[in-house]
């Protein structure tokens, strides 16, 4: 650790002196020591891992996250299951892109090299100072004498709420989204210290972004994805700090992606990607601190830390750092030209980051108002889920209808004829759906007031709508008109639209997927829940189910009696029926995994998890979560949760489409992989 | 056109910030410590009747007596103490135990001296580990 900030410490001096004196052999020496910075680096989460492997326990990080029951798998991923142990593997991240991003820019714009290294060296170094300086981050921290006081060779083992699949992988892939938005920032940042603010810039960065935002964006949702399946409270987003906090970054993400388009086609707002790929780092670095500081309470529990100094220190260092380079470019940054129209795709994109930036305000202000409360007015406040809906709802409604809109414009200004002719058919869309809406809640289910009817989930539908058939109207007419020129078949044709070209056609793939999984948001809107005192073999209605519990029974797992038990548990079998059929079946449990009490060297301390059985379908989830016995009997809570699977199956496209758009894999390729069938002269016009 | 654009932003930017400030007392609730909790009982016991808030403490050692999904039990802190009672309106969170530090959303019935929490949070994943150390570690 020491030698990592060393290395560190080597490279961002004798970059800055070589920039400084133009001497090519410091800039030389300045990146040689990157190399050796990432080697040093990768030792020790390689040590760190062999010590959790071994289970050393002379270690406090290993004594707290890894026992002698713990299978190895899980050993290796308490690299992150703990606060040292993520700051060392966000470091060694950092440092892996950094030789990445090197390696690239060295052959693309090698002028940019030894900013970039001086850039991504300070934010290394910030981390190597944390886990040095502050006893929370070190991850290879001895006990002090006196501390440990246990007598027997054990570890407290992982949290059992982190033994799960989606856990395992939700903090590396949101790791990696945090992480490589600092190549971004670096590569812009550069760009202003040399003054070359060229296009070229915006093409560095876009794969790198677009990585960032995709690794956000997944890392949220399988974050998601494991509390519904972990945690046993029927739902897959509370407005939580930390939720909120991964969430910021993919907000100015997503407005960094589309404002650098409008960059690129129509040189218009230069400051404002400068400012925003700074907010966008500057917000990973937040949600860091804000999940690691302690400066706001989460369902996450955090607190304890001794990390907020050192990050409010560096953001400020960051805002100060790039203002200044803002400031001083100002003049080199000014748009092209002005905006034409409101109807036009650049005006689109305007108001798609106005609502971002509100929309991230509206967070910040959400997320630190017990912060500023008690700051100001002595006095702490929160305010509540019901505030986030208020605000984020209606804003996340506008930013749907741009979604959709967005792409039926044209750049410069649209032709009221050509207008007319783009939205004809998904505002049709919008108003069927609308309007079928309504009607279906007014005439057949009899619900007359504006609560029962739920209006902003029937403007939700038709705005969904609206954008699925905005895209597929897009995908049907360029395919036709290829497969008029290339004489392919309808679904060869269509499948090489997207390899034509891939920003845009899989661009509009990743709205589809957005708008499905707003579907699925929507049907947040309809949840019930209750609760169930039943006894074995009885059954009871509600929502149009019958459930039943089956059965009810105690075990300890592993079942092989002569292996200590993992963890017992208390299992609920469940029968779902509907109109007099078994439709599902499902155990619901609550585990105990023995804990290891380091006071006194026994195992008598208990964690408990919960365990639903969710029962899945194309409409709508039955959630059954095992409460408690009371008297005998036994209570379940129940949630009908409707189109979750639509969450899950729009995140599932999301990711498919972006991995497609990250690899390197054109239509050229393609065509070389499967063979040359037509023109291709021909195809590529189009392209 | 310039001029128009930036009318639009500017106001669409004050419009929605001022709402979002405006608004936010509205769906709020306090929070106390134990012992703020106390100052305010002591100093104007009105202010909290049927006030929803959340209270911080820890869970007294021996002290939870569960009966199906609700639970009776004291939290402690700062050598205060507060009878609780969890109206099983929510289930209680995995790491509800003695000694857990606990986050509770509820109101204060006066009459009877107990808080009636319907949520109650317990720490969890990511502060496991300094959830789990013994009060002399990290020291």
């Amino acid at each position: 650790m020491v030698l990592s900030m060393g290395t560190g410490l080597v490279s961002l001096l004798s970059g800055i002196w070589g920039i400084w004196k133009r001497d090519k052999e410091y800039l030389v020496l300045s990146r040689q020591t990157l190399y050796l910075h990432f080697i040093i680096i990768s030792f020790s989460l390689l040590s760190l891992t062999y010590l959790l492997v071994n289970a050393d326990f002379s270690i406090a990080y290993v004594t707290n996250h890894v026992n002698n029951a713990l299978p190895v798998f899980y050993r290796v991923t308490s690299i992150w299951a703990g606060q040292a142990g993520s700051m060392l593997f966000w470091n060694f991240l950092l440092i892996l892109f950094s030789v990445i991003a090197v390696l690239h820019i060295q052959k693309e714009e090698p002028v940019l090299v030894p900013y970039i290294i001086v850039i991504l060296m300070g934010i290394s170094l910030f981390f190597s100072i944390m886990g040095n300086f502050s006893d929370t981050s070190d991850p290879f921290r001895v006990f002090h004498a006196g501390e440990r006081i246990m007598t027997s060779n054990d570890g407290r083992g992982l949290n059992p709420l982190l033994q799960h699949w989606a856990m395992v992988i939700h903090p590396p892939v949101l790791y990696f989204g945090y992480v490589s938005f600092a190549i971004p920032y670096a590569i812009a940042m550069a760009s202003l210290m040399t003054g070359r603010i060229n296009l070229k810039w915006t093409r560095l960065v876009r794969r790198w972004t677009l990585f960032s935002w995709f690794s956000l964006g997944a890392g949220i949702m399988l974050g998601s994805k494991w509390a519904y399946e972990e945690l046993g409270w029927g739902g897959y987003w509370a407005w939580d700090a930390v939720e909120n906090a991964s969430l910021m970054p993919w907000l100015t993400g997503t407005a960094f992606l589309h404002s650098i388009l409008v960059q690129e086609k129509r040189g218009m707002l230069k400051v404002w990607n400068m400012v925003l790929v700074t907010i966008s780092f500057l917000m990973c670095i937040f949600g860091t601190f804000l999940t690691r500081s302690g400066v706001v309470n989460s369902v996450h529990a955090f607190a304890n830390s001794t990390l907020g100094p050192f990050f409010v220190v560096f953001m400020i260092l960051i805002v100060l750092f790039s203002t200044y380079y803002i400031i001083t470019r100002l003049s080199e940054l000014k748009s092209d030209r002005p905006i034409n129209s409101f109807l036009s795709r650049e005006a689109g994109f305007l108001f798609n980051n106005v609502l971002f930036v509100v929309m991230l305000f509206t967070l910040i202000w959400g997320t630190m108002y017990p912060a500023f409360t008690e700051y100001f007015l002595k006095e702490k406040v929160s305010v509540t889920a019901i505030w986030f809906n208020k605000f984020m709802v209606p804003l996340g409604l506008l930013l749907m209808f741009l979604t959709g809109a967005g792409p039926l414009l044209a750049w410069r200004k649209t032709a009221g004829k050509t207008l007319l002719k783009n939205f004809r058919l998904p505002l049709t869309v919008l108003f069927v759906v609308f309007f079928a809406y309504f009607g279906i809640r007014y005439f057949y289910f009899h619900y007359t007031s504006l609560e029962e009817l739920k209006l902003m989930a029937g403007i939700s539908f038709a705005l969904s709508a609206f954008v699925i058939s905005g895209v597929v109207e897009e995908f049907l007419q360029t395919t036709r008109a290829r497969i008029s020129v290339t004489k392919e078949s309808f679904f060869a044709g269509f499948l090489m639209i997207f390899f034509q070209n891939k920003r845009r056609y899989l661009g509009y793939a990743v709205h589809l997927g957005l708008a499905v999984m707003f579907v699925g948001f929507t049907g947040k809107a309809f949840t019930t829940e209750t609760k169930l005192v039943l006894g074995k073999g009885e059954a009871e209605s509600f929502q149009g189910y019958l459930i039943e519990v089956a059965d009810y029974e105690q075990k300890s797992f592993p079942e092989n009696k002569n292996a200590a038990p993992l963890y017992t548990s208390k299992i609920v079998h469940v029968n779902v029926y509907k109109d007099d059929h078994l439709i599902n079946s499902g155990k619901t449990e609550i585990r105990s995994y023995p804990l290891y009490n380091l006071s006194n060297g026994k195992y008598d301390d208990v964690q408990d998890t919960s365990e639903p059985a969710i029962m899945s379908g194309l409409y709508e989830d039955v959630y059954v979560q095992f409460g408690g016995i009371d008297e005998g009997r036994i209570i379940i809570q129940v949630w009908i949760n409707p189109l979750v699977n639509w969450v899950w199956a729009g995140f599932i496209g999301y990711t498919l489409v972006l991995v497609l758009l990250l690899v390197p894999f054109g239509e050229k390729r393609v065509i070389a992989f499967f063979g040359k069938k037509y023109n291709t002269s021909v195809v590529m016009q189009g392209s | 056109m310039k001029l128009k654009v930036s009318i639009v932003v500017i106001a669409v930017v004050l419009g929605v910030g001022f709402l979002v400030i405006s608004s936010s007392g509205k769906d709020a609730h306090p929070h106390f410590q134990l012992k703020e909790f106390y100052e305010v009982l002591k100093s104007n016991p009105q202010k909290l009747d049927n006030l929803f808030m959340t209270i911080y403490g820890n869970v007294k050692e021996g002290s939870i007596v569960k009966k199906g999904i609700q639970a009776n039990f004291i939290v402690e802190k700062d050598g205060l103490e507060l009878p609780v009672f969890a109206t099983g309106k929510n289930l209680l969170p995995d790491m509800f135990k003695d000694g857990a530090i606990l986050s509770m959303d509820g109101v204060y019935n006066r009459q009877l001296n107990q808080f009636e929490a319907d949520k109650v949070l317990a720490k969890c994943a990511s502060k496991y580990e300094s959830a789990a150390m013994p009060a002399n570690m990290g020291k």
